[in-house]
């Protein structure tokens, strides 16, 4: 059998193998089901909720909060893009 | 731009194809692979912020303005269901050997697709004839997505081993630009493809 029959009956066994049982179900996957440790990520909140309110309002900083519970520490560029958006849309308002 | 680069399996090229993409797209780069070292590897690259790391227990907000490339996988991530579905793009990089790199590539991409349709196949690593007739056959199987090749090259390891892309190797000029000039081309291609999201 030459190398490139091989290769095509591999292919073809594998893509009927993937079509009978081929799905994978992300959402019942409880290999990382870790659940959040609940005190430590509210605690980080209510202190980035305390330093960084004071800059917007609050209809605005429930906007931005996604921006700031995926990073760390915002940078001051991210901080200033931030406002800079911000402005932005309030002048369009 | 979103752009989420993902496979269930080790060792298929995400790392090094999505912060070779993201220091191309100068972006943020936010991984879930927080023990393999990744960050250690590679933070020197990016400035102060750009390289984010998720862990399995943090929850996963995206922010809607950002430029963004992730770097999920070598495990099935639950939260890969809601991210791709956010991202403009999906790409699963496949380095094949043989039937155990080939399978979870497929079931991959017969999953994600019920969240996504801009799938692309990103073969690489690979010996270039078996990644010319694997491209055939996946475009074949998959006519709605795109298939990359990127040939097996010792010039990629370089990104881990010394930070440099193989764009900044190519502008060096001299000899390593005309060994280099097919794969940088392959790497345009792949780059101008994604470029459109």
């Amino acid at each position: 059998m030459t190398k490139k029959k091989k290769f095509d009956d591999l292919f073809k066994q594998t893509a009927n193998e993937v079509d009978v049982n081929g799905d994978i179900d992300f959402v019942k996957s409880d290999i990382h089901n870790i659940p959040p440790k609940k005190s430590t990520l509210k605690e980080t909140k209510e202190k980035r909720t305390n330093k960084v309110q004071g800059y917007f309002t609050a209809t605005e900083f429930e906007e931005w909060r996604l921006t700031f519970e995926i990073l760390e520490k915002p940078s001051d560029r991210i901080r200033r893009l931030v406002l800079d958006d911000i402005k932005r849309r309030r002048e369009k308002d | 731009m979103k752009i989420l680069f993902y496979s269930i399996k080790g060792g298929q090229g995400k790392t090094t194809h999505s912060i070779s993409y993201a220091k191309h797209r100068d972006c943020f780069y936010v991984t879930n692979d927080h023990e393999s070292g990744t960050v250690s590897i590679y933070s020197s690259m990016f400035s102060e912020n750009q390289l984010q790391v998720i862990k399995p227990e943090d929850s996963l907000d995206i922010p809607v303005d950002f430029d963004i490339v992730f770097d999920f996988g070598g495990w099935v991530d639950e939260r890969v269901n809601h991210i791709s579905g956010l991202c403009d793009v999906v790409v699963v990089p496949i380095c094949h050997q043989s039937k155990a790199d080939l399978m979870p590539c497929m079931k991959l991409v017969k999953s994600l697709s019920k969240y996504n349709e801009n799938i692309v196949i990103l073969i690489n690593n690979t010996e270039k004839n078996e990644a010319q007739e694997l491209k055939a056959h996946l475009s074949e199987m998959y006519p709605a997505l795109k298939v990359f090749v990127i040939n097996k090259s010792r010039y990629i390891g370089r990104l881990a081993d010394e930070g440099k892309t193989v764009t900044e190797l190519y502008q060096q000029g001299g000899l390593t630009k005309h060994m280099i000039k097919p794969l940088f081309k392959q790497f345009n291609d792949f780059y101008n493809y994604l470029d459109n999201f």
